[in-house]
């Protein structure tokens, strides 16, 4: 936190919001905490880029939505991941350690030209 | 895929639902956040505040969440359908005028296209029409006539390895049955008649090449109406005996054309030569049935085409009009975030409304008129029966005006969006802020609308004028108290001379019995119409000079020339076919006249201001319209009877007529204009 939150990478939202539905179901607000949680508050999501994500992730199938009540007795949408969503995982996941293992080569570059 | 659009379906759907949901979804984030920060020892008031700095303008979140839900365009073309029929309720005149134009104009041009489209342009019925010929028998000097069937035989006989001949004369037939006798028109034809002309039959079969070398059974093909009207459309029509005094019928076939056209295929030909009639002359088919439609069609489709172009003129400067005047409320919605494509899409939509209502309009237009035509002028112009309201000429007539509306529809979207906002806010009144640019602009329509109304008047006035003096002419009797009664002696049983004569006199006698009836005549054609007989007259001992001496003929009894009152020779006989067509429809229009309350300005001043603005325009259109017509004119010329194309009659009443009209247009406006509280002007509009 006391760097401020980092930003986040294109498309790196969808995945960890995926990464947090696919431990529970999981409201909004509660996504964009376990977010928070999760990279040590690195990365605090906007409730202006969260929701819009969403709504594009349900319109591709990859979440479903219902109300459901919280533990406060309080009624709230809950975003529940789809088999298509899993799969999602998987694939972005693999996107993502292929990304980073590239830029992380080019940062550690250390040898000489050949 | 298929998910995500039955998500977006569903969303479209549950609108309602879906907004509230949303609105849910968000407040209860926004409080789980006050919730959070008032746990984490801020005051609930402090928490609220940071929850709604954190959270940004709630409307914001919202369109985002309805920009991800991927249905906001079709939303919005909603509202945009919406606000323009509201703005366009608002604007009555306007949009009554608008529709109006475009519904005339697409109609009119509808109509006038398929009429064209049915009888001019598309083939006759039959395969390679193009190559059919009808063949006369011709003399020396270039008459000619119908060849008798003995002659036709000859022909065929010795041209059959050169091309297909076949025989039909055209005539009336009675036909008796169950409801009386009825006349009906008919032709005789040789038995090859439909394998010429490549028509198969719909039902049963085509008459036989053994037909029609005489014997006690005839054989007949009923056209298609004839079926339906007389047969009830029975298809056990065949083998029925039809019922002639001349013979009786039997039904072999019913064909798909109609009976009415008469033709061979002819490369060359020669037969027997008899006198001087040794020759042969070839007709078209298309030709011969088009005959005299032609010139009076393109002539009405010019007329046509020029009443769509006024009516776009019209429709673009109803709407530059109206443009001037909206550049305040364009210049609000600017002000207040729309962006150019907002404003875009709803002067789109105000259009595409427009064009709708003008489209449906131009569709009961057009199938009005071309009903008309069909019931009023069956005889004056061929294959009616053929046509029938064009879609493909719809859609072109209307994609023309809609391309005017929508050009000149979004002109003030990209001009106000191009604005200096405060600059159109200040100016942007009603009337007021009307650039150099539009004023000319709407000047040039307002000429050209004029110019183009002046032509069509001048040209309907040229034929209206034709056609009183065609109904004017002087036949010499009073054509509404002479009545006519057709009668047709079957044969055979009047062949003979003397009993014709016979039943032709009691006819007279009997006619002449009748209370009021004054006199009574028998003749072989009626007076001013019917058939015509050439034949050869020799007048004293002198023979006529070649090609002089054929004389039309007409067979009548005596008392004739007392029915018609007619003194021979005297008599100047017409021809029907100078009846012209009737003229194109006009479409004025008051111009619309912006009003500048010049401060201080006199009323009187304000008012002859805008009048001589009004008048200039008129007159520059007059003058062009004038040296359009003259020129336009010209080519109604062959449609003109005793009317020259510079008739100075019409001229002098489209001048008067064009006149007042523009002082009237005039008028209404500047008196408007001189009436307007400047107080209330300058105050802004609404």
């Amino acid at each position: 936190m006391t760097d401020g939150p980092a930003e986040l990478l294109p498309g790196t939202l969808e995945l960890l919001v995926i990464k947090t539905l696919s431990l529970e179901p999981m409201h909004g607000w509660g996504i964009a905490q376990r977010i928070a949680q999760m990279s040590r508050g690195a990365f605090e999501v906007n409730q202006g880029s969260l929701y819009p994500a969403l709504q594009r992730m349900k319109r591709r199938g990859w979440l479903k939505s219902e109300w459901r009540v919280t533990s406060n007795h309080r009624r709230a949408r809950y975003y529940v991941l789809t088999p298509a969503g899993e799969r999602q995982l998987s694939r972005l996941r693999g996107e993502w350690e292929r990304t980073s293992a590239a830029v992380e080569l080019v940062l550690d570059w250390q040898g000489v030209w050949s | 895929m298929w998910s995500e659009v039955r998500e977006r379906v569903r969303s479209l759907v549950r609108r309602e639902e879906e907004e509230r949901e949303m609105a849910e979804e968000l407040r209860f984030h926004l409080e789980r956040d006050v919730e959070a920060r008032v746990r984490a020892g801020a005051s609930p008031a402090a928490a609220r505040r940071a929850a709604r700095a954190a959270f940004g303008p709630p409307t914001r979140a919202a369109e985002t969440m309805r920009d991800a839900r991927g249905v906001r365009a079709v939303e919005d073309l909603g509202r945009d359908v919406r606000y323009g029929f509201r703005s366009l309720v608002r604007a009555p005149g306007f949009s009554l005028l608008v529709v109006l134009a475009l519904g005339l104009g697409i109609g009119a041009a509808t109509a006038m296209y398929s009429l064209l489209n049915g009888i001019l342009l598309r083939p006759l019925a039959y395969p390679a029409a193009e190559r059919l010929y009808i063949v006369y028998d011709a003399n020396e000097q270039g008459a000619i006539r119908q060849p008798s069937y003995p002659d036709f035989l000859d022909w065929r006989a010795g041209a059959m390895d050169v091309v297909a001949l076949t025989y039909a004369r055209g005539d009336d037939v009675t036909v008796r049955g169950g409801d009386g006798a009825q006349r009906l028109i008919g032709a005789y034809v040789s038995g090859d008649f439909f394998e010429v002309l490549g028509t198969p039959p719909l039902l049963g079969r085509t008459l036989g090449a053994a037909d029609g070398r005489g014997g006690d059974v005839h054989e007949a093909v009923l056209s298609h109406e004839l079926w339906l009207q007389r047969f009830g459309g029975a298809p056990d029509v065949m083998g029925r005996v039809l019922a002639t005094p001349e013979a009786s019928f039997t039904v072999v076939e019913q064909a798909a054309a109609a009976l009415s056209a008469v033709a061979a295929r002819v490369a060359a030909q020669h037969g027997e030569a008899t006198a001087a009639w040794g020759g042969a002359a070839l007709q078209s088919l298309p030709e011969t049935v088009l005959g005299d439609a032609r010139p009076s069609l393109f002539l009405l489709a010019g007329a046509v085409g020029l009443l769509l172009l006024v009516a776009c003129v019209n429709v673009a400067n109803l709407y530059l009009a109206r443009s001037t005047a909206r550049g305040r409320e364009l210049g609000v919605r600017t002000a207040l975030g729309a962006g150019r494509g907002r404003l875009v899409r709803q002067l789109l939509a105000e259009s595409a409304l427009l064009s709708a209502a003008g489209g449906a309009l131009g569709i009961v237009v057009a199938v009005t008129a071309v009903r008309l035509v069909q019931a009023r002028a069956p005889d004056v112009l061929p294959r009616l029966g053929e046509v029938s309201p064009d879609v493909r000429v719809l859609a072109v007539s209307l994609g023309l005006v809609l391309g005017t509306t929508f050009l000149v529809g979004l002109a003030p979207a990209f001009r106000s969006a191009g604005r200096d906002v405060v600059a159109a806010l200040r100016t942007g009144g009603a009337g007021s802020g009307v650039t150099r640019r539009t004023v000319r602009m709407r000047s040039a329509l307002v000429v050209t609308q004029v110019a183009l109304a002046l032509v069509l008047v001048v040209g309907s006035g040229l034929l209206l004028r034709s056609l009183w003096r065609v109904q004017d002419v002087d036949l010499g009797f009073d054509a509404d108290r002479v009545a006519v009664v057709r009668v047709f002696p079957p044969s055979p049983r009047y062949d003979d001379e003397r009993s014709a004569a016979e039943l032709y006199r009691q006819l007279r006698e009997a006619a002449a019995l009748v209370p009021g009836v004054t006199h009574a005549a028998l003749a072989n054609h009626m007076p001013m119409a019917g058939g015509w007989m050439p034949t050869r007259v020799i007048a004293g001992s002198e023979p006529p000079p070649q090609g002089k001496e054929l004389a039309l003929f007409r067979t009548v009894s005596p008392d004739y020339f007392a029915v018609v009152r007619v003194e021979l020779l005297r008599g100047r006989l017409l021809d029907a076919s100078d009846l012209a067509g009737p003229g194109g429809v006009v479409t004025l229009r008051r111009q619309e006249l912006g009003i500048r309350v010049a401060l201080g300005a006199r009323r009187r001043q304000v008012g002859w201001m805008v009048t001589r603005h009004a008048l200039r325009l008129a007159a520059t259109g007059l003058i062009t319209g004038l040296a359009a017509s003259a020129l336009a004119t010209r080519y109604l010329r062959a449609q003109l009877f005793e009317v020259a194309a510079a008739d100075p009659v019409t001229y002098a009443v489209a001048i008067a007529l064009f006149t007042a009209v523009a002082i009237g247009a005039a008028l209404v406006p500047a008196a408007r204009a001189a009436r307007t509280d400047p107080m209330e002007a300058l105050r802004a509009e609404r």
